[in-house]
């Protein structure tokens, strides 16, 4: 065995979800040890975000074993003044094999006030609200559905223990201060100081503590740290070059979630500074663009949160107007009713 | 918003910049098609030297719906599949810059890692397709087929300029847009709101419009001369600032790429057409005086001169806005790179397809203003870091490359290197400018020996990663061993155009 000796420090979710993803995606690089350190672990359930799926591919944990303790996530819900609810679903606004971005045009009837509401275009946010899939869903609708879930945090974290320790991550039952390291990976979320990676130090649980969201940024801050660290692999006499890297890349997507974050808390009818949201919703109010900055979602999921502040662009892309409108209107209409079809289908 | 919604758009400049502009808003649809009209001065000639592209141009082609047989045809265009340079690391060293990557990751990697392992980075263009390609004088367009090797590789073109905004003038007239033959003499500003009302040409005549494209090249009679937008000067960084230019007769071989040849104080391009090579030499006037770079240029040319030498004088960096008011500058108007990777046209393309996106039908706003700008300036500073590697890393000896060297480079190029330097990474600050592939390309043809590589590289055994290598050539051999030579394939694929009912 080769290369330097990482120690995790951590005994939760975070701690586990990072081992296993860093080894597989290292491979059989250097070693790995988890150290269980306090505070212990949370209980009860975590969300998880959509893009913990790409994870779930490479650690070979399937659908079906977190569906004996969880249930999938669909979208956010914002709870706002006097019980009000939002809902911001995932997935995609039609087809996303289908050429012709259904967005943007919908962004185009919107502004001629003539567009249909956007929670019947969405198969997840059926879905969020109790709608089920029938027996053979048309593959369409299938590829516009994007699912994050919601785990018993003790039993993921098992499955996750096991998915590490299966990859080689060593877990030794001996007092924290004798396991030597070149690199500490701080998992927990009592970790101190900010995200990032600091001299033989890297800060990975705090991530948690920076936005105080429904939202499970933390967990997606968490992947990329693994993908990251992986791509960046500690090698002897280039570790403050490969730190200053990471540091760069983790500055844009924190920037990302921070503008995603403050989206949640104007969503939730407080008031959130934000140049970056400032400057997303000039340009959509006005040019009806939607954010094409790195961040944690996708354009469908600015366009719901957009729409649901009662945001209307006044004018559209231009390049749209070599399409027929009409044609557009068509295409929501039979989309929808695929959705609306499958929901009766499914009763 | 400000003022009326925008109908009437006055372009200004007849060169490469000017046409394609004038094409794409012609080509824009109802109810948003704004009235176009160009103003061109007949005593004022284009640069034309912006005659090789990058494989963007395909796409802007695509949209403007300009045929390819026939553009082809008409701007006696030839496929470009990249840019060999020659003497840049150092007297008689050659390598390829390729549209296209050095095969798929390995193991999760780039295969740059592994041939820094096994001691081959030196063989990294044996593993571009379409570096070998080229380099064989062949070619074939590639495949839409994911799975095919002839899906890994893209191409661009290099036309005739001239020929170029004359197919364009073509297009865009026949679309609808007006052209108008003048000299702007001068040009009125709204005293109240500081907008271009209108221009007014030789003959006594004046042209208004809502919206004013200053597309006039290096004078930038709009933005610069008019409305005094200051210019971010960058020759400190890249202080080539004159070229020569001139057209050979050809060679019976077209080449499928753009040559680069490094001298004394800059360096020479070579660009195969179909009916002459268009040949040119970019210095500094610091390093060379202008007789020798133009004697310079007339001794490497393949063929009898078709022209006299034509001097351009350039600086290098951009204008602090590119969309003051009612006035969007495209094209060398609002700043210029040397040509080192055919970006000129690349740029021009990016600020149209902007301009249309963000056409200010419902009237003028800061915003869609301040959104081209920020587009604009980050396309320009990605860009510039990459022409500035190319003079970074070589051992040529002559003051200006020792200069070149020695000389401060921005932080986000300094920080690129060292990277590089230590760990084998390439950090890739601009997804939307030049990629991995071609920062490996430029890296590792210049010399640049990383003192490491990727670890995960190591944990691969060695035989298999070389077998595994050596198939990867073997099949692109295969491949290009398939291929037609360039000038049989333009001259069987024009036929067959032709041939058709």
């Amino acid at each position: 065995m080769t290369g330097p000796r990482l120690a995790i420090l951590g005994d939760g979710v975070e701690a586990w979800l990072f081992a296993a993803l860093f080894r597989q995606l290292s491979r059989r690089f250097g070693t790995l040890t988890v150290i269980p350190a306090p505070p212990a672990h949370a209980s009860g359930t975590i969300a998880l975000p959509p893009v913990v799926a790409g994870a779930h591919q490479l650690l070979r944990i399937a659908p079906a074993a977190l569906a004996a303790f969880g249930r999938p996530r669909y979208g956010m819900r914002i709870a706002g003044a006097a019980g009000a609810e939002t809902l911001i679903p995932y997935g995609s606004y039609g087809d996303p094999d289908e050429a012709g971005n259904l967005a943007d045009a919908w962004i185009r009837l919107r502004s001629e006030d003539r567009a249909p509401a956007l929670a019947g275009l969405s198969a997840n946010r059926a879905l969020m609200s109790g709608g089920l899939l029938g027996p053979e869903p048309d593959p369409r609708l299938l590829r516009s559905i994007s699912a994050g879930w919601e785990v018993d945090a003790d039993r993921y974290r098992s499955l996750l223990k096991d998915a590490a320790l299966s990859r080689g991550v060593l877990c030794p039952a001996v007092a924290p201060d004798s396991v030597e390291a070149d690199i500490l990976i701080d998992a927990r979320e009592t970790s101190a100081g900010e995200p990032g990676w600091h001299g033989r130090r890297l800060s990975i649980g705090s991530a948690s503590r920076r936005w105080n969201s429904p939202e499970p940024f933390a967990i997606a801050a968490l992947l990329s740290a693994a993908a990251r660290l992986a791509t960046l692999l500690p090698r002897h006499g280039a570790m403050p070059l490969l730190a200053r890297e990471y540091n760069r890349l983790l500055a844009v997507e924190l920037a990302g979630m921070d503008s995603a974050s403050a989206m949640l808390v104007r969503l939730a009818g407080r008031d959130a500074p934000s140049g970056t949201l400032d400057r997303y919703e000039a340009r959509y109010r006005l040019a009806g663009l939607l954010p094409a900055d790195p961040q944690p979602w996708t354009r469908d999921i600015w366009l719901s949160a957009f729409d649901a502040l009662g945001w209307r662009p006044r004018r559209y892309d231009p390049n749209l107007d070599r399409f027929d409108g009409d044609r557009s209107t068509r295409r929501f209409d039979a989309w929808s009713a695929m959705i609306a079809g499958q929901r009766r289908g499914s009763a | 918003m400000t003022g009326p919604s925008i109908r009437r758009v006055v372009i200004v400049g007849g060169g490469t910049a000017g046409w394609m502009t004038a094409l794409a808003l012609s080509r824009m649809a109802p109810p948003h098609a704004p009235v176009v009209t160009l103003v061109e001065s007949p005593e004022i000639g284009t640069v034309g030297v912006g005659e090789a592209t990058l494989p963007t141009i395909r796409h802007f082609n695509r949209w403007a719906n300009i045929d390819e047989h026939a553009f082809v045809r008409e701007t006696q265009a030839t496929f470009k599949l990249g840019i060999e340079f020659r003497d840049w690391r150092a007297p008689g060293h050659s390598f390829f810059h390729g549209f296209g990557d050095h095969g798929p990751d390995i193991a999760g990697l780039s295969p740059h890692h592994h041939l820094l392992r096994l001691g081959q980075s030196e063989a990294l263009d044996a593993y571009s397709l379409p570096a070998q390609a080229a380099l064989a004088g062949r070619f074939q367009p590639p495949s839409d087929d994911a799975r095919s090797l002839a899906s890994t590789y893209s191409y661009a073109y290099h036309f005739d300029a001239s020929l170029y905004a004359r197919h364009l003038r073509h297009l865009a007239t026949e679309a609808g847009a007006g052209h108008v033959q003048g000299r702007v003499t001068d040009v009125d500003l709204d005293g109240e709101t500081g907008l271009i009302a209108r221009l007014h040409l030789d003959g006594e005549r004046s042209i208004e419009g809502d919206l004013f494209i200053d597309c006039s090249g290096f004078r930038s009679l709009l933005l610069g001369q008019t409305l005094g937008v200051p210019f971010d000067d960058w020759s400190h960084w890249l202080p080539a600032d004159r070229a020569w230019a001139v057209p050979c007769a050809g060679i019976d071989a077209i080449e499928p790429y753009t040559r680069s040849t490094a001298g004394v104080a800059g360096w020479r391009w070579r660009i195969p057409l179909q009916h002459r090579i268009g040949n040119g030499h970019v210095y500094a006037s610091a390093f060379q005086d202008d007789q020798t770079a133009v004697d310079t240029l007339m001794a490497h040319l393949d063929g009898e001169a078709l022209a006299e030498p034509r001097q351009l004088r350039f600086k290098a960096g951009h204008r602090q806005r590119f969309w003051v008011g009612n006035c969007v500058s495209i094209g060398l108007s609002g700043g210029f790179l040397e040509p080192l990777e055919s970006t000129s046209i690349n740029l021009i393309e990016r600020g149209i397809s902007l301009l249309v996106q963000l056409f200010p039908f419902a009237g003028l706003d800061p915003v869609l203003a301040d959104e081209y700008d920020r587009s604009m300036i980050h396309a320009f500073a990605g860009i510039r870091d990459f022409i500035i590697l190319h003079y970074r890393l070589g051992q040529r000896t002559e003051p200006f490359w020792q200069a070149m060297r020695d000389q401060p480079i921005p932080d986000s190029l300094a920080e690129q290197i060292e990277l590089f330097g230590q760990t084998g990474e390439i950090s890739i600050r601009d997804p939307e400018s030049f990629g991995e592939p071609s920062w490996a390309a430029i890296l590792f043809g210049l010399g640049a020996k990383p003192s490491a590589h990727h670890p995960g590289a190591d944990l691969e055994p060695r035989g298999a990663i070389e077998r595994h290598l050596a198939r990867g050539r073997d099949l692109i051999a295969q491949h290009v061993d398939a291929m037609p030579h360039h000038r049989r394939f333009i001259e069987a694929w024009l036929g067959e155009a032709e041939a058709r009912p």
